[in-house]
């Protein structure tokens, strides 16, 4: 597990989180755009790993 | 008919299984030292995997072979009779396929506990093996493990086999044979027999057509790279995806440089995974704890052996039919969606778990704000600890859209009939055990 050392998680930071709330109002075009750019990406990855998966003989 | 020796040496003499004894020391003393056996109890023993096999090839060689094996029980009590075998003296057993040479082990179900690995704590997918007697059935935690023969299986069979059977026994998929494995297997770059090994899209397609599901994801240099033109964005390294894998009670398939491993369980406490090899061919390389077939290897020496891989590693796990929402866009959320990033770079687990279970569990521990709560299939629970406790937990609906903007928490109706994201602090310490604990 990936554990930074310079983060720690505090009770604010607890209370912060407990308190998030689902916000219709929220601008997600940049998440949007950048989950767009991050599916394509990944879309290829499957298409390599496809191509990749066919000739990796295991024996 | 049942033959007791009280000596290894003795019965390896005794049964003529001289040709073997190499086989099963080299890739087994360590084990045999550990399983505290001083009687063995040979028997002749149909095996379902030999007898598909020998139907298969061994039947047609022009010498005549035995379509039984030889089992050999591990008794660590002094007794002189089959009805003493009790659960408390019994130690689980192996068998001897009748071929000779170095491809002889077939089936290994030892009982294992932690002095077997030297380890304080280990998590193992819980599997339950049963042992008939005539006196009495005894039921154990064991591993199904399954060697290749060389000709009819080769390692990527014997993964399949291994993967499969763990699916039935801990999660109720259904049960395939090696002879139902190698029907449908359409393999399109040599022989079936000598078998001239899988592709890994073969092993994917032998899944898919059994309702498996497989997942296959491609790891370099132990990361998940993706490559945008020139560009290549790291994204999380293979010991996140096999940590939230198997601690979902999920066996992974591990394969590079041409061969698979099957990973079945992990030591929290020393960061230690539980591999089993059906050749030793990989673990015979890697150190660690146990025999060549079964090894307790730190995480940092799969890493690194990975790391050195001019190969593409792949990993291989079977899932569920309504999971959708893929560990790959449930992490690319988390890291990058600066309103969640700063949580999740804290120590965490990320476990793909079937809702009812969740919700007993959330039951059991007094948390009961999902009882009304229609929930998916599968959900991700997500542990986040603050030191070593679990401070915050959450669920994410397993079954969304992969085009998904946000993170597609479980909603439920707060109090003003609002949509609320349902995070919670544990109100006592809470960790879901999707493992067996063995101790």
């Amino acid at each position: 597990m990936e554990v930074l050392n310079d983060f720690e998680l505090t009770d604010d930071i607890i209370e912060e989180m407990l308190s998030l709330r689902y916000d219709e109002d929220v601008d997600t075009t940049e998440n949007a755009e950048h989950m767009e750019n991050f599916l394509r990406l990944v879309a290829r990855h499957d298409m390599e790993t496809i191509e990749l998966s066919k000739k990796m003989i295991i024996k | 008919m049942y033959r007791r020796y009280t000596s290894f040496d003795d019965m390896i003499r005794d049964e003529s299984l001289k040709k073997v004894k190499r086989v099963i020391v080299d890739n087994f003393s360590y084990h045999i030292s550990r399983v505290k056996s001083n009687i063995f109890f040979v028997e002749d023993y149909i095996e379902s995997e030999w007898r598909d096999i020998y139907s298969i090839y061994y039947s047609k060689l022009n010498k005549t072979i035995s379509n039984s094996t030889k089992r050999i029980h591990f008794i660590s009590e002094d007794i002189d009779d089959i009805k003493l075998i009790s659960d408390t003296n019994y130690n689980g057993y192996i068998t001897i396929r009748p071929i000779g040479g170095k491809l002889s082990l077939s089936r290994v179900r030892l009982r294992y506990d932690c002095s077997f690995y030297e380890t304080k704590a280990m998590d193992v997918i819980e599997q339950k093996t049963v042992v008939n007697f005539p006196h009495i059935s005894i039921s154990y935690d064991s591993f199904p493990f399954f060697r290749q023969d060389g000709m009819v299986t080769v390692c990527a069979h014997a993964d399949i086999h291994m993967l499969i059977k763990t699916m039935h026994k801990r999660h109720k998929f259904n049960h395939y044979g090696i002879t139902n494995i190698l029907k449908k297997i359409n393999n399109n770059h040599g022989r079936d027999i000598p078998s001239e090994g899988l592709s890994m899209n073969d092993m994917v397609k032998a899944l898919k057509e059994r309702g498996f599901n497989p997942l296959i994801t491609q790891f370099k240099k132990g990361k998940y790279i993706l490559q945008d033109g020139e560009i290549e964005i790291e994204k999380y390294s293979i010991l996140d995806f096999l940590d939230s894998m198997i601690e979902s009670a999920l066996p992974v398939i591990l394969a590079y440089d041409g061969h698979v491993i099957i990973l079945a369980g992990i030591s929290k406490i020393e960061d230690k995974y539980l591999f089993f090899d059906d050749s030793g061919a990989h673990l015979s390389k890697l150190d660690g704890d146990g025999s060549n077939f079964s090894k307790l290897i730190s995480k940092s020496e799969i890493l690194e052996k990975l790391s050195f891989q001019q190969e593409e590693a792949f990993v291989l796990v079977p899932t569920f039919k309504s999971f959708y929402f893929r560990y790959k866009t449930l992490l690319e959320i988390l890291i990058t969606d600066t309103k969640y990033s700063r949580f999740f770079q804290s120590k965490k687990r990320i476990l793909l778990v079937q809702s009812s279970r969740v919700k007993q569990h959330l039951n059991y521990i007094g948390i009961e704000e999902l009882n009304s709560t229609l929930l998916p299939n599968y959900v991700w629970f997500i542990e986040i600890y603050k030191g070593d406790k679990v401070s915050v937990v959450c669920l994410v609906d397993a079954s969304e859209h992969q085009h998904i903007e946000t993170i597609p928490f479980i909603y439920s109706k707060d109090e003003n009939g609002q949509k609320a994201e349902i995070f919670f602090r544990p109100k006592i310490e809470l960790e879901i055990k999707l493992l067996k604990e063995v101790s």
